[in-house]
């Protein structure tokens, strides 16, 4: 097949943006058919569970309220609030990012302006990985090279068609690939990966191992017939994901001597591959870092945003969602939301509410990919009326740095 | 606003103008003539005993983009803040960040930075990390020459029309300045566990060599009219008795335009006890005699720094040496690449060695406007080592200094020691402002003539080169006064520019095919768009 050859079926993007992309989990699809205004979707539309409840509930709701303690005010009054209780915070916590390219950079400027530290809502998990990256780093690969070149698959996740509901598709049931007639062969492994990883590290320094597990044997063979074998990692459960990763790593490690092999870290939660290549870029680390000194310390266990609330150091949450209506978690703390329309909190409403735009839905913005490799671009489908989370936050900051220019000494 | 510069001493190579004293005049963002009466002016700035030159423009210098972030990620022990910098600034003293990256060349009088390596596919994040570095303006080149598209034209042997329409559609796509090529199917043979390259070995599967490779995307770039020629990461990278590679690539070059960047890591020969020599006098020679060619240095100095690139092959085979002892290799659609801590050490003779074949390159080299200055920051070192580099061209006793102290051997076999010429300040006025904005082909800058941007570096004339060129006096950008004695005043943001050539947009019915058929992206939406790069990711655009 030649990229030149004359093929029936052409490209419908040739005749303009044919499609849009879905925020809605870490895979980022760009291939969904635009929902037509206001009207609910249905799964024959868009050919995932998750997207269409995504979009749906973003497209009903487009209105909100700004709220001080559960009750509607102006814009106005609602982010003075913001303010002045960033301005009088010992130190902000800034959690949840459940969001964007520009939920991050809002996120991270509130965290630089007024001394605080950002962290995503599942923060364990990045923090977890990132230790494995700042102690050995690692060989990695992307989606569409597995999609295309990979022979073998170890998936080592839980809950896969939950976290990425069309990875099956995406990924597994390609029908060109290059340079490869066959499907990959894919092997799931259920449990007790850290050792089975790790037996058959074992099996191929070739140390005598007697009782090495038959599923370690059996994964063992595979992998030493394998061509370009690839071990996929997600959610996991029961199993700490730092440890799990170091097997993976050397796994791979080993095996790259002799032939081409390769982790493919899928992300998790939406919103955290930005969270910590966007913070990366900004503070030099990515999350867990702090600007209460005036320059970025990162630490990945002191800075958790959980632990920080809990054991009262933290002084004020903001929680940054502007994907997911999941309430934030309850704290002591006072909490400014900056969220999703459609948050509602019951009978514990927030000190501020600052509903922003959705995402892909409301405003246009971007997204990374799982592999972190891509940023996906997100169209806006609908005028909210409601104000972009960046904007939002440059306006709470305002006397800070206004639009980003700070005042010359 | 009419500002008028007075008094100080100009360097403006493109303009023939060395060193006299004479006035500048600027209306708001642009270089202007002089009013009939200076009376006219609403601010006039005193520069007596000062060095006046255009805003300095680096053209290699990686800064944006996955590997860089990757890098930041790797290794918190190599930025960690001493000090909070910058109190009102945003992100002040975040080291290493994209802010700090704005503020540090601003300090060192620079306004254009040119990220070489934009993987097409990681464009946007490059574009959003690049729009978040302040003060400069900035731009991209997209890499081509591991892309099983552009693989598979050249495999079909299809008709070049094709192969140019698709690079003016990847430059399209990407909002970039140019294109550049990394080691010509080295990427692409990695994932066939190939683990070298050279120029006319064959990419397996698709039967095509680095050199036909390289030939067919300097042949598009010449045709599409883009101002800056192919940027080349040449076969080879590191190895001892490269510069053989270097010299055939200028052959293969066939008397087109090719720039060659970072020349140093390819300057080397394989001679003497130890296998490895200096090869700059060879390759110097074959520079100045073919006028088609324009290079970078890729200066090599002490100390810790990383090495970040896309040459997955050599990335691969460099990871057994990484200081401290921890790497990152990734593949990906059309490419890969790899991040490996280094440290150069002086004493080492290797390490020695190269830091004088960099310098050698420098010395030997006839042309300036076709010589450019560069570490391949952070490859060679850090961006923030210029000034020291500066000093090292500009003063042979305190280069004569260092070769005392590095190591002996190295110093010993090397020429360096008798090379005798200094630059001179009109000389690093052409090789960091007038040459680097006519290679990229931006006619407004680079230069102090009427029109050009009031992108302008004032500088404190002393005998210490490193320390008059680590602090600029003053910098104004666009005719904003951004730096005062060395330290950011006011924080702006610049713009990306890009090129726009004309391509035959009949070429997407098979690039949209090909993605429908192999990739997990939408064709459309792999494309940026000019708006996009405003209002999402935040950088307004000029196209050239
Ligand atoms: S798999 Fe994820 S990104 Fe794709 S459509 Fe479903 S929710 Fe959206």
């Amino acid at each position: 097949m030649s990229a030149t050859d004359d093929n029936t079926t052409m490209s419908p993007a040739v005749n303009g943006r044919a499609t849009i992309a879905c925020p809605f989990c870490a895979l980022a699809c760009d291939d969904l058919s635009r929902p037509v205004h206001n009207t609910p979707l249905s799964t024959e539309q868009i050919p995932c569970r998750r997207a269409v409840t995504g979009f749906n509930t973003a497209l009903s709701n487009g209105q909100a309220h700004p709220q001080i303690k559960g009750r509607d005010c102006t814009l106005d009054e609602a982010v003075e609030h913001a303010r002045q209780l960033l301005q009088n915070a010992r130190l902000p916590v800034i959690h949840g990012l459940v969001g964007d390219l520009q939920d991050c950079r809002a996120a991270l400027h509130l965290a630089a302006c007024f001394g605080g530290v950002v962290d995503h809502r599942s923060g364990d998990t990045i923090a977890e990985q990132l230790s494995v990256l700042q102690d050995s780093g690692w060989q990695i690969t992307s989606l569409g090279e597995v999609r295309n070149r990979a022979d073998l698959i170890v998936i080592v996740a839980n809950r896969l068609d939950e976290t990425h509901p069309r990875l099956q598709e995406k990924l597994f049931s390609a029908n060109g690939r290059l340079h490869a007639e066959q499907p990959a062969e894919v092997v799931t492994l259920a449990d007790k990966r850290v050792s089975i990883l790790g037996e058959v590290r074992a099996l191929f320094h070739q140390r005598p191992l007697p009782d090495a597990s038959e599923d370690a044997r059996r994964l063992h063979r595979k992998m030493a017939d394998a061509r370009y074998p690839v071990i996929l990692i997600g959610a996991v459960d029961n199993e700490s994901t730092e440890l799990v990763l170091r097997a993976a790593s050397g796994l791979v490690r080993d095996l790259s001597h002799e032939r081409r092999a390769a982790l493919l870290l899928l992300g998790g939660d939406i919103g955290s591959v930005s969270a910590q290549m966007v913070a990366a870029w900004h503070n030099g680390f990515g999350i867990r870092t702090a600007f209460n000194r005036g320059y970025p310390q990162q630490d990945l266990q002191r800075n958790a945003a959980a632990r920080l609330l809990a054991d009262g150091e933290a002084d004020l949450m903001v929680w940054v969602g502007s994907l997911s209506e999941q309430r934030p978690p309850a704290v002591e703390q006072p909490t400014i939301v900056i969220g999703h329309p459609a948050m509602a909190f019951a009978d514990q409403p927030p000190e501020v509410f600052l509903p922003v735009s959705v995402p892909g839905v409301q405003r246009a913005g971007f997204i990374h990919r799982a592999d972190g490799l891509r940023m996906v671009p997100l169209t806006s489908i609908v005028d909210s009326g409601l104000p972009g989370s960046l904007d939002l936050c440059r306006q709470i900051a305002a006397n800070h740095f206004a639009n980003g220019v700070a005042d010359a000494d | 606003m009419l500002t008028r510069l007075t008094g100080g001493r100009v360097f403006d190579p493109a303009n023939n103008v060395n060193g006299e004293v004479t006035d500048i005049w600027f209306r708001d963002g642009l270089i202007c003539e002089p009013p009939q009466d200076p009376r006219e002016a609403d601010a006039t700035i005193d520069l007596r005993g000062k060095i006046v030159m255009a805003g300095a423009i680096d053209i290699h210098s990686h800064i944006a983009g996955g590997n860089v972030n990757t890098a930041r990620a790797l290794l918190p022990e190599q930025h960690l803040a001493e000090r909070a910098r910058y109190a009102r600034l945003p992100f002040a003293g975040a080291k290493w960040s994209t802010f700090d990256t704005g503020y540090r060349y601003a300090e060192m009088g620079f306004t254009f930075v040119v990220e070489p390596a934009v993987l097409p596919i990681n464009a946007a994040q490059a574009h959003a990390e690049l729009a978040d570095i302040p003060i400069i303006d900035k731009a991209g080149l997209a890499i081509v020459g591991n892309d099983d598209f552009l693989l598979r034209l050249l495999r079909d042997r299809a008709d070049p029309q094709q192969v140019t329409d698709y690079i003016g559609w990847v430059i399209h796509a990407t909002q970039c300045l140019g294109v550049k090529v990394i080691n010509a199917g080295g990427a692409t043979a990695f994932k066939f566990n190939q683990r070298h390259m050279s120029l006319d070995e064959e990419v397996p599967m698709y039967g095509v060599s680095s050199r036909t490779i390289l030939n067919a995307v300097q042949r598009a770039v010449v045709q599409l009219g883009i101002a800056h020629p192919v940027h080349v990461h040449c076969n080879n990278l590191g190895v001892a008795g490269n510069v053989q590679t270097a010299l055939n690539t200028i052959d293969a070059a066939d008397g087109l335009p090719m720039h060659l960047a970072h020349v140093q890591f390819y300057g080397y020969g394989d001679e003497g006890d130890r296998g490895f020599s200096s090869g700059a006098s060879a390759l110097a020679d074959k520079f100045n005699a073919h006028a088609n060619i324009t290079m970078d240095v890729g200066q090599v100095l002490f100390g810790q720094t990383v090495t970040i690139s896309g040459d997955v092959l050599r990335q691969f085979e460099a990871r057994g040496i990484a200081n401290p002892n921890k790497w990152v290799i990734w593949e990906s659609e059309d490419g890969g690449g790899g991040i490996v801590p280094f440290k150069y050490r002086q004493r080492n003779f290797v390490n020695a060695l190269q830091w004088a074949i960099g310098l050698e390159l420098f010395l030997l080299a006839d042309d300036p406007w076709r010589l450019f200055f560069t570490t391949d920051h952070p490859n060679g070192a850090p961006f923030t080592a210029y000034p020291e580099l500066f000093r090292l061209l500009m003063d042979r006793d305190y280069r004569n200094r260092w070769l005392s102290d590095i190591n002996a051997e190295a110093a010993d076999i090397c020429l360096l020691r008798h090379l005798d010429r200094e630059y001179d300040l009109n000389d690093i006025a052409i090789m960091t402002r007038a040459a680097p904005a006519r290679l990229l082909g931006l006619a407004d800058r680079g230069h102090l003539a009427p029109g050009a941007v009031a992108d302008i570096a004032v500088y404190e004339e002393q005998d210490d080169k490193a320390a008059m060129f680590a602090r600029a006096h003053l910098l104004f950008k666009d005719g904003q006064k951004v730096v005062e004695h060395g330290r950011v005043t006011r924080n702006c943001f610049g713009k990306t520019h890009a090129v726009a050539p004309e391509f035959s947009t009949d070429i997407e019915r098979s690039i949209g095919n090909y993605f429908d058929r192999y990739h997990l992206v939408d064709m459309e939406a792999f494309k940026l768009s000019g708006d996009q790069m405003q209002e999402t990711l935040g950088s307004e655009l000029v196209v050239h």
